[in-house]
C-alpha cells in the first residue's frame, strides 16, 4: 500500500500492476475460504466423530477406501452423475434457445428477458416446495393438466416412484436454472460484432451455418464459464433433493451432497462426511478440467 | 429478417412456448396466493378462484416480519454484488488483458474455492465467524457469500473482457492512454452488458442462499428471505397461501429491476463502438 | 500515469477498508449476555411456535422471576433445521444460547457428545415420579438425568366416526373396512400414513413392527431378524399395496396426510395428536366427524403400539447463566408451564397429572384416551447411534415396502448394518 504513494516509483511494470489488481479479490476469498477448505481436506484423513471426539485419529486414506466399497455411496455417486449430466445438458440447450430468442431484434424479446428471471428470483428452497406441491398426486396441477390434455388417465405420484422422481427433479432444475445459462449466453452473443454476420451473409451462408460456424465458436468462452458454474452447482445439488424427496423413494434420488449432509449432520461423522465432500470437489475439478481442455484452449 | 413472416411466426410460437414454460409455476403461485382458504387444497385444483382473497398478503406484510427479511436480503445481496463486482472488475481486467505469470492458476484457484459443498465447510466457517464476532451481522454473510460471488464474477467478466476487440485498446494506447485509462474509458463502457449480467447473476445467487444464512444469522431481525420463508410452516400447518404470497412479493421487485435495466443488459454498444 | 496510480491506490485502499470494516462495526452479538449484578438474560433456542403458547409461558415466567429476562431464538419448524443449527453451534462451543429444545430422537446423541449440562441433582426423585416414564428414559444417559421432558408425541389412528362405529383392531381389519367403504359416503381412500423417506417413515415402520410383537433391539441386542418383524413389515406392505392408499402416499409427511384427511375423502389416517386441531378446524370438511384410538396391531401382536416422540429441554454446557437457565427450564416443564403449553399450543404434556386436568379435558375431550394409548407406546431405540440406525432402516425398509427389495433381504441388510453400528459382530 505505502509504496504506491511514493511518487518516485516510475512505470509500474505490467506484471506488478496485474498482481496488484488481482490481489484484493484473491486475498478476500483466501481469507474466508482457505481455513474451512484446508480443515475439510485434513478432516477427510481422520476418523472423527463428534460423539466420541477422544477417538479422533489420523487414518490416511482409509475413509476413501471405505467409500469405495460402500454401496450407498456408489449409488449416490451414480445418482449425482445422472442428475448433473442430464440437467446441465438440457439447461445448455434450453438456455441457448432462450439466448437466441432474446437476442433477436423483434418485439417481445423484452418480455422474455424479464420473465427468465422469475424462476431464478424465487429462492430455491421455496421453488422446490412449490414444484413438490405441483407434482402432488392429489392437488397437483401437473396431474390436472396432463389429465385434461388426455396424456395420462390416472394421477401419477411423480415423486413417489423411483422411475419418475429423478426426472421430476431434473425438470425442476432445468426450469430453475436455464435462465442462468440464457442470460450468460445472451451477454456472450451481445459481444459478437454484427459485422461478422454481415460479412458471412454476403458470402451466402445460411442462418444455420452461421450458427455453427460463427456463433458457437465465438460463444466458447461464455459457454465454458456457464458450463463450469452450472456443473459445480448441479454436482453439489442439495436443496431440491432435500426438500422434494429427501433421497426417496427407496433412496433412489440420494445425491452425494445429501449423503455428505446426512453423514455430517445426522451421524456427526465429520471425517467420513468430509471425505465425501472431497470426492465431490475432485469430481467437479475433473469436470472443469475437461471443459477447459475441450472449450478453453485459447480462451483462458 | 424483419420482413420474413414465416420466421416471425416461428419466433412467436417459440416465445409463447417459453413464456408458458417459464411463467406457469409463477402464475400458479400467483393464483394460489389469492385463492380463498377452502380452495387451496381442493381436489382437483381450482383454476379460477371464486373470489379474490388478499388475506395472505396482509398476513405476510403485517403479521410476519417479512419486510425485515426483505430489507436484510436486499442489503446482503446488494452489498455482496457491489463488493465482489468492484474488486473483480479490476482483477478480471488484469487477467484478461495484462501479461503476467500465474493467471491460469489464479483463475483455477478462485474457482476451486467454490467447489466444496457448503455443508462441508459450514462448521469451520462458523467457528471463524464466531471468533471474528461476525455472527448475526450483515458483514458475516457478505464475506461468506463473496466466496462464491467472486469466482462467479471473476470468470464471467474475464470472458466478457476477452471478447472486446483488442484493437480498440491498442488504438487508445497509441493515443497515450495508460492501461487504467484504457480500462475506465474504453473497456468498461463496452463491458457494460456483461457487467450488468454478472451483477444480476451474482445478486440472485446471493439472494437465494439458504444454508449459511440459516446457520450464521439466527436472530429473527437478521434473517434473509429464503430462511424467512422457511420459517413460515408451523408445527401444524403448511401455510401455502402465505408462502405463495411471499414468493410473489419477492419476485416482483426483481422483475421491475430488470425492466428498468433492460437497455443496459442488452445494448448494441459493441457493434456501434467498433464501427465508430 | 500518475493519475492512474492515484486511482489505483484509492481503489486498493477502498478494498482494504471494506475488508476491515467488519471488525469494528456491525457487531450485534455482544448485547446478548450482559451480566450486571442481578438481572440476567437467557436465550432459549427452539423450533418456531405458531400458537403463541411459548411467548405466553415466557411472559408468565418473567413475571414470576422479574430478574430473569428470556430471549426467544426461533428456528424453522423442522426438527432437522433445529438439529443442524444446534450441532454447528455446540460443536464450536458456542455460548450465545443457554437453553435448547431437543427432539427426543437426538437427545441421546447430544448427551453422548457432552453438550448438555447435567440436571441430575436438581431433578428430585419426587419430581421425576410425576413424569411419564417413557419421557424420562429419553433424557437419562448412563444413569444420570440431563434434561427435562418438555412435551410428548405418539402415533394415533384417526378415523371417521360418522362412518365407522368400531375402529379396526388389526391391520387386516383396517384393509377390509377400507375396501368395504371406498366408493361410499364420498370415501376415495382407506388409509394415509407417512410414507416419504424421512424420520417420520421410521416411526410408521416401528409401529408395524412393535404392533406385531417384534422389536429392533431386545435388551440392547439386535433382534430384528425375527418372524414378528418380517410379518410386521409384510403388514405394512399389504396396507400399501392393497389399493386403499393414494398413489403418492410414499411422498407424504404428517402435514400432507392431515391436509388430505380434511378433504373428507379418507377413512383412516395415522398421525400425531397435534393434528386433532387441524382436522377439527373450521376449514376442515370433517370437523366433528373424527375419532381417535390406538393404532391397529399385527396378527402376532397383542395390542397396537404407537411410536413415542417429543421434545426435551436441556441446558447448553457452555452457558454462562446455568442457574437462571435451570430455573427457566423447571418452570417451563413444570405443572403451570406445561398446562399453558397444552391449552394454548395443543402440545401433549409429559406430566401424567395433566391428563386428568379438568380444564384440559374440557378443551380436548379426546385426550382422556391418551394415558392408556401412551402407556402402550414405545419409543425408537434410545442410543446415541440412533441416527445411523435410522438411516439404514429408512433406506432398506423404504425400498422393501415400495417393492424394490424383498422384505427378507431388507431385514438382513438392516441386521448387518445395526450390528456393525453397535459393534455386535
Amino acid at each position: 500500500m505505502i509504496s504506491l504513494h511514493k511518487k518516485k516509483t516510475i512505470g509500474v511494470s505490467e506484471a506488478r500492476l496485474g498482481y496488484m489488481l488481482v490481489a484484493p479479490a484473491l486475498f478476500c476469498i483466501l481469507m474466508i475460504a482457505i481455513y474451512p477448505i484446508l480443515k475439510t481436506l485434513s478432516l477427510s484423513l481422520y476418523s472423527m466423530n463428534l460423539q466420541s471426539p477422544s477417538d479422533t485419529k489420523f487414518i490416511g486414506l482409509d475413509n476413501f477406501k471405505t467409500l469405495l466399497s460402500d454401496l450407498r455411496f456408489l449409488s449416490a455417486f451414480w445418482n449425482t452423475i445422472k442428475f448433473t449430466v442430464c440437467s446441465v445438458a438440457f439447461e445448455l440447450c434450453v438456455g441457448m434457445v432462450m439466448a437466441l430468442l432474446m437476442n433477436m431484434k423483434l418485439k417481445g424479446t423484452g418480455v422474455i428477458r424479464a420473465a427468465v428471471l422469475v424462476p431464478w428470483a424465487i429462492p430455491t428452497s421455496v421453488s422446490a416446495l412449490m414444484w413438490m406441491f405441483m407434482y402432488n398426486d392429489q392437488y397437483g396441477v401437473v396431474n390436472d393438466i396432463l389429465t385434461k390434455l388426455g396424456i395420462i388417465s390416472k394421477n401419477v405420484a411423480w415423486l413417489g416412484q423411483a422411475s419418475t422422481a429423478m426426472k421430476a427433479m431434473i425438470f425442476t432444475d432445468v426450469w430453475k436454472t436455464s435462465p442462468f445459462m440464457g442470460l450468460l449466453l445472451l451477454a456472450g452473443l451481445q459481444g459478437i460484432s454484427s459485422d461478422i454476420y454481415e460479412a458471412s451473409a454476403v458470402d451466402g451462408a445460411s442462418k444455420i451455418r452461421q450458427f455453427f460456424s460463427i456463433t458457437l465458436p465465438l460463444l466458447k468462452p461464455t459457454m465454458l464459464v456457464a458450463l463450469i458454474f452450472r456443473t459445480i452447482e448441479a454436482f453439489r445439488v442439495f436443496d431440491i433433493v432435500f426438500v422434494m424427496t429427501g433421497g426417496g423413494p427407496g433412496n433412489s434420488t440420494e445425491t452425494l451432497s445429501l449423503y455428505a449432509y446426512k453423514t455430517i449432520f445426522r451421524n456427526l461423522d465429520f471425517g467420513m462426511g468430509s471425505a465425501v465432500a472431497v470426492v465431490i470437489f475432485l469430481f467437479v475439478l475433473v469436470f472443469a478440467f475437461v471443459y477447459i481442455r475441450v472449450l478453453g484452449k485459447d480462451t483462458l | 429478417m424483419k420482413n420474413n413472416p414465416v420466421k416471425r411466426t416461428i419466433f412467436y410460437i417459440f416465445l409463447v412456448f417459453f413464456l408458458t414454460f417459464i411463467l406457469f409455476p409463477f402464475f400458479w403461485q400467483l393464483l394460489t396466493s389469492v385463492k380463498p382458504i377452502k380452495e387451496l387444497w381442493s381436489i382437483p385444483p381450482t383454476w379460477i378462484p371464486s373470489q379474490i382473497n388478499l388475506s395472505y398478503y396482509e398476513s405476510v406484510f403485517f403479521k410476519r416480519s417479512f419486510t425485515t427479511y426483505l430489507k436484510n436480503s436486499f442489503i446482503v445481496a446488494g452489498c455482496t454484488t457491489a463488493f465482489s463486482l468492484f474488486i473483480t472488475s479490476f482483477a478480471s481486467y488484469a487477467l484478461a488483458r495484462l501479461n503476467f505469470r500465474g493467471k491460469k492458476s489464479i483463475l483455477c484457484l478462485s474457482l476451486s474455492v467454490s467447489m466444496f459443498p457448503a455443508i462441508a465447510i459450514v462448521s469451520p466457517l462458523f467457528l471463524f465467524m464466531r471468533n471474528c464476532h461476525l455472527l448475526n451481522s450483515y458483514w458475516g454473510l457478505i464475506l461468506t457469500y463473496s466466496t462464491f460471488a467472486i469466482p462467479l464474477s471473476l470468470w464471467n467478466l474475464n470472458a466478457y473482457f476477452k471478447q472486446i476487440p483488442l484493437d480498440l485498446e491498442e488504438s487508445a494506447k497509441v493515443d497515450g492512454a495508460t492501461p487504467i485509462q484504457a480500462f475506465l474509458k474504453i473497456i468498461f463502457p463496452l463491458a457494460a452488458p456483461g457487467m450488468f449480467t454478472t451483477a444480476i447473476l451474482t445478486f440472485i445467487a446471493a439472494w437465494n442462499e439458504f444454508f449459511y444464512s440459516l446457520t450464521f444469522n439466527t436472530a429473527d431481525n437478521m434473517r434473509t428471505v429464503p430462511v424467512g420463508i422457511a420459517m413460515f410452516p408451523g408445527d401444524y400447518d403448511m401455510p401455502w397461501g402465505d408462502i405463495s404470497a411471499a414468493s410473489v412479493v419477492v419476485t416482483i421487485p426483481l422483475i421491475i429491476m430488470v425492466l428498468i435495466f433492460q437497455k443496459r443488459i442488452i445494448s448494441g454498444l459493441t457493434a456501434g463502438a467498433v464501427k465508430g | 500515469m500518475k493519475k492512474a496510480k492515484k486511482i489505483l491506490s484509492w481503489c486498493l485502499a477502498g478494498c482494504l477498508a471494506l475488508g476491515m470494516m467488519p471488525g469494528c462495526a456491525q457487531n450485534q452479538q455482544s448485547e446478548t449476555s450482559s451480566t450486571t449484578v442481578k438481572d440476567v438474560t437467557i436465550t432459549f433456542m427452539r423450533q418456531k411456535d405458531t400458537t403463541n403458547s411459548v411467548t405466553k409461558c415466557v411472559s408468565a415466567f418473567e413475571k414470576a422471576y422479574p430478574h430473569i429476562k428470556v430471549k426467544l431464538l426461533s428456528m424453522p419448524a423442522s426438527s432437522d433445521a433445529l438439529h443442524n443449527t444446534l450441532v454447528t453451534a455446540l460443536a464450536a462451543g458456542d455460548s450465545s444460547f443457554d437453553v435448547m429444545a431437543m427432539d427426543s430422537v437426538w437427545t441421546q446423541e447430544f448427551l453422548d457428545a457432552g453438550w448438555v449440562e447435567s440436571v441430575d441433582s436438581a431433578f428430585t426423585q419426587s419430581e421425576r415420579s410425576k413424569y411419564l416414564s417413557s419421557t424420562l428414559n429419553s433424557v437419562t444417559y448412563n444413569g444420570k438425568v440431563y434434561a427435562y421432558p418438555y412435551f410428548t408425541d405418539c402415533g394415533l389412528l384417526y378415523y371417521r366416526k360418522d362412518i365407522i362405529t368400531t375402529p379396526p383392531k388389526t391391520w387386516d381389519e383396517l384393509i377390509q373396512m377400507s375396501k368395504a367403504n371406498i366408493g361410499k359416503n364420498g370415501i376415495k381412500y382407506g388409509y394415509v400414513m407417512q410414507g416419504a423417506q424421512y424420520e417420520g417413515f421410521v416411526c410408521n415402520v416401528m409401529e408395524f413392527i412393535h404392533g406385531n410383537g417384534g422389536d429392533v433391539l431386545t435388551n440392547g441386542k439386535v433382534s430384528i431378524n425375527t418372524s414378528n418383524v418380517i410379518n410386521g413389515l409384510q403388514d405394512m406392505k399389504n396396507v400399501l399395496s392393497s389399493g386403499i392408499t393414494p398413489a403418492g402416499v410414499n411422498t407424504y409427511k404428517e402435514v400432507d396426510c392431515a391436509q388430505l384427511f380434511t378433504q373428507g375423502e379418507t377413512l383412516f389416517m395415522r398421525d400425531v395428536p397435534k393434528y386433532l386441531s387441524v382436522v377439527n378446524a373450521d376449514t376442515s370438511k370433517v370437523k366433528g366427524k373424527v375419532g381417535i384410538c390406538e393404532l391397529p396391531r399385527g396378527n402376532d401382536g397383542t395390542h397396537g403400539v404407537g411410536n413415542l416422540g417429543g421434545y426435551n429441554m436441556g441446558i447448553n454446557i457452555n452457558s454462562n447463566n446455568k442457574e437462571a437457565a435451570l430455573t427457566f427450564v423447571q418452570y417451563m416443564t413444570g405443572e403451570a408451564g406445561q398446562k399453558v403449553n397444552a391449552l394454548q399450543g395443543g402440545y401433549c404434556p409429559t406430566r401424567s397429572s395433566l391428563y386428568k386436568d379438568e380444564e384440559i379435558l374440557a378443551k380436548y375431550p379426546d385426550w382422556e384416551k391418551f394415558e392408556s394409548i401412551f402407556a402402550d407406546g414405545v419409543p425408537r431405540p434410545l442410543t446415541p447411534k440412533y441416527s445411523k440406525m435410522s438411516d439404514s432402516m429408512q433406506i432398506n425398509f423404504n425400498k422393501a415396502v415400495n417393492g424394490l427389495l424383498p422384505i427378507k433381504t431388507a431385514v438382513e441388510n438392516v441386521e448387518k448394518d445395526l450390528k456393525s453400528i453397535l459393534n455386535q459382530n
